[in-house]
């Protein structure tokens, strides 16, 4: 009679039982062992700022960028006409920062149009005020710079002066001065400024 | 009957062992349970951001960081308290929520200071690494710089990989500390930008097979390979710099203007066009290789151009082996080497603007060494130079054929230049030169085969 080896049977059917597990446990391992993207992702988003400044009409806000400051009369002066020693100024003026940072700013005439500033700079003065009735109340344009906060416009009206200086001499008779601009340079506000 | 009984055994045996063979559940089985549970494990990583600190700049004259209009800077703003959030000079603020760092107007000389924590909610040792690339917005990320963990990374990254690190069950990584800056440097091009930088925390299993770097694997947007690569990352206006990382056949035309670019050629060659206004422009080091005709061609563009550190060759009769320039162009050509054979000469067609050639060589030019043909606005000034057996003539400013002489409007300057072994065109002494000029002559310092040398209108150097 065949006598059945039982702990030999048990053996192999126990051993294939196990090795079918290992064999499923060794599968699963390869589809498991990386982390789940989204729990280890950081996001960094950055914008930067942008400066923007404009000259605006004092009373209306519109912008004169583009258009050419009256200069205006006055009293003593009804008609504008240049010599030497006189002193006119242009309409009020403001300056808005439409950016969203705070700027820095500074202005300078400069040419709008083909013509010789450096003729221009030798007969005449020009000068930044606050009070169109006071021309001795300024800063020359070139030791000017203000500051304005991001979208904010200027309480502060201004105005430039400009007068033909003493020493022009006859040869700046008859001249005309047309296409000089006013430049506006704004800088982010702890950038030092150019001149 | 004995036998009988014998044969039936074994007959028998073997039919249970066959069962047995072909299946486990057959006669003669006796079983034993024993119960496994295998739970497979489980990879979690999670990671977080803080700030350390926001820095901006402030005026410092003697301060290391500089503008492009020659103002120094230091960076003496910083907000590391950060209980009412963290806020930048300019008004720009800095916040975390959710994983996710929030910078906004932020302006250039800005800088924040984080750090990436993280740790293994694993049940196993894993390896981990973290990764920073652009997932939208790439132009800004073009201006950042970054360090990571102190160490500086060159400009224009575009993602960084860090090697793969150990990291045992329920242990935190290293902390990583990032920097991100928008330079002072950075233009108003970078104004208005919105860009989403990622910080990914990877991990995988500890005996996981992965790649053995021991150093950060850093890509860059401003390497090029290819022809179309080069030809838009040189148009791109938030690239100030672009470098060129193998040879490229074929030429790279740039139909864009440019302002303000650099461009490596690294040792490599390239052939480049260029057809808008040049401002600026420097392009360095190109070592031709092929000898094939005109390596940069400034066609139909304006504005400024300065070559240095770069060779040229050619290998045929009547090759133009550099330039092509249109009207109004400055020129500047340091520092490079040219070598001919055949009759061939550096060449410039139509006209230009000045032209500055300094620190240069030009070796066995079968023609005239240096050829304008056309007339010159500004300057022309040779400095510094050697002419290594030119034997047709050192320099032509003309229009037609040869001993035509053309104008420099501007003043014509040859100092301090060697001239060996060379000779006049069609071996002339009175064709060294085909220069008319309309301005001065400045001739001092050159020699000729050793002896001092001064030529003047009688080697073809003539005042209009």
């Amino acid at each position: 009679m065949f006598r059945y080896k039982s702990n030999k049977q048990a053996f192999i059917i126990a051993a294939l039982v196990i090795l079918l597990c290992l064999v499923c446990l060794a599968g699963a391992t390869l589809a498991l062992f990386t982390s789940d993207l989204n729990d280890g992702t950081i996001g960094i988003v950055t914008t930067t700022g942008d400066v923007k400044i404009d000259i605006v009409d004092d009373v209306t806000g519109e912008t004169l960028v583009g258009k050419t400051l009256e200069i205006q009369s006055s009293a003593e002066r009804p008609e504008i006409w240049f010599e030497p020693g006189a002193t006119y100024h242009t309409q009020g003026f403001k300056l808005e920062n439409k950016g969203d940072i705070p700027v820095k700013f500074s202005l300078s005439v400069s040419e709008d149009e083909e013509i010789d500033m450096t003729e221009f700079h030798e007969a005449f003065e020009v000068w930044i005020s606050v009070d169109r009735n006071d021309p001795t109340v300024g800063d020359p344009l070139k030791n000017f710079t203000g500051y304005l906060d991001a979208k904010t416009s200027s309480e502060t009206v201004y105005y430039l002066f400009i007068k033909m200086k003493e020493s022009a001499g006859n040869e700046f008779q008859g001249k005309n001065y047309t296409g000089i601009g006013v430049t506006v340079y704004a800088v982010q506000a702890n950038a030092q400024i150019k001149e | 009957m004995k036998k009988k009984i014998l044969l039936s055994s074994i007959l028998t045996i073997v039919l249970c062992l066959s069962l047995i063979a072909g299946s486990t559940f057959a006669l003669f089985t006796s079983t034993s349970q024993v119960s496994i549970a295998a739970t497979a494990g489980n990879v979690k990583m999670t990671a977080g951001i803080e700030i350390t600190k926001v820095e901006s700049v402030e005026g410092d004259e003697n301060g290391t960081i500089e503008d492009e209009n020659g103002f120094t800077y230091s960076y003496s703003y910083k907000d590391e308290d950060g209980t009412d959030g963290y806020t930048f000079i300019n008004g720009g603020t800095a916040t975390v929520t959710d994983s996710v760092l929030t910078m906004t107007e932020v302006t250039p000389g800005d800088k924040i200071t984080l750090q990436v924590t993280g740790k293994n909610d694993s049940d196993i040792a894993i390896l981990y690494r973290y990764k920073i690339d652009c997932a939208a917005g790439e132009d800004l990320m073009k201006g950042l710089v970054f360090t990571v963990n102190s160490v500086a990374v060159d400009k224009y990254m575009a993602t960084y990989t860090s090697p793969w690190i150990d990291l045992a069950k329920g242990n935190d990584i290293a902390p990583v500390v990032i920097t991100v800056e928008l330079p002072v440097t950075a233009g108003n091009v970078f104004q208005n930008q919105t860009t989403e930088i990622r910080v990914i925390v990877e991990a995988i299993q500890a005996n996981a097979v992965v790649e053995d770097n021991v150093d950060p694997v850093i890509t860059y947007f401003n390497t090029a390979a290819t022809v179309a690569d080069a030809a838009d990352l040189i148009a791109d206006p938030f690239l100030p710099e672009v470098s060129i990382t193998e040879s490229i056949a074929g030429a790279v035309t740039i139909d864009a203007d440019l302002a303000d670019k650099t461009i490596y050629a690294n040792g490599n060659d390239v052939n480049l066009i260029f057809t808008g206004n040049l401002d600026n422009v420097v392009i360095d080091g190109i070592v031709d290789t092929l000898g094939q005709g005109r390596k940069i061609n400034l066609n139909a563009a304006s504005g400024n151009v300065t070559i240095t550190n770069s060779t040229f060759l050619s290998t045929g009769s009547n090759s133009n082996i550099a330039f092509y320039p249109g009207a109004n162009i400055d020129i500047t050509i340091d520092s490079c080497t040219f070598t001919g054979s055949g009759k061939s000469y550096a060449a410039w067609s139509t006209s230009a603007g000045e032209i500055i050639i300094k620190n240069s060589t030009f070796n066995t030019m079968g023609s005239w060494a240096i050829l304008i043909n056309g007339t010159q606005y500004g300057d022309f000034v040779i400095d510094n130079c050697t002419f290594n057996g030119c034997t047709d003539g050192i320099v032509k400013s003309g229009i037609g054929g040869a001993g035509a002489s053309g104008l420099v409007e501007g003043n014509f300057v040859f100092t301090n230049n060697t001239i060996v072994q060379s000779a006049g065109h069609d071996n002339s002494d009175a064709k060294w030169f085909g220069v008319s000029y309309n301005g001065t002559a400045t001739v001092s310092g050159n020699t000729l085969d050793g002896a001092a040398w001064e030529p003047g209108e009688a080697q073809g150097i003539v005042k209009k």
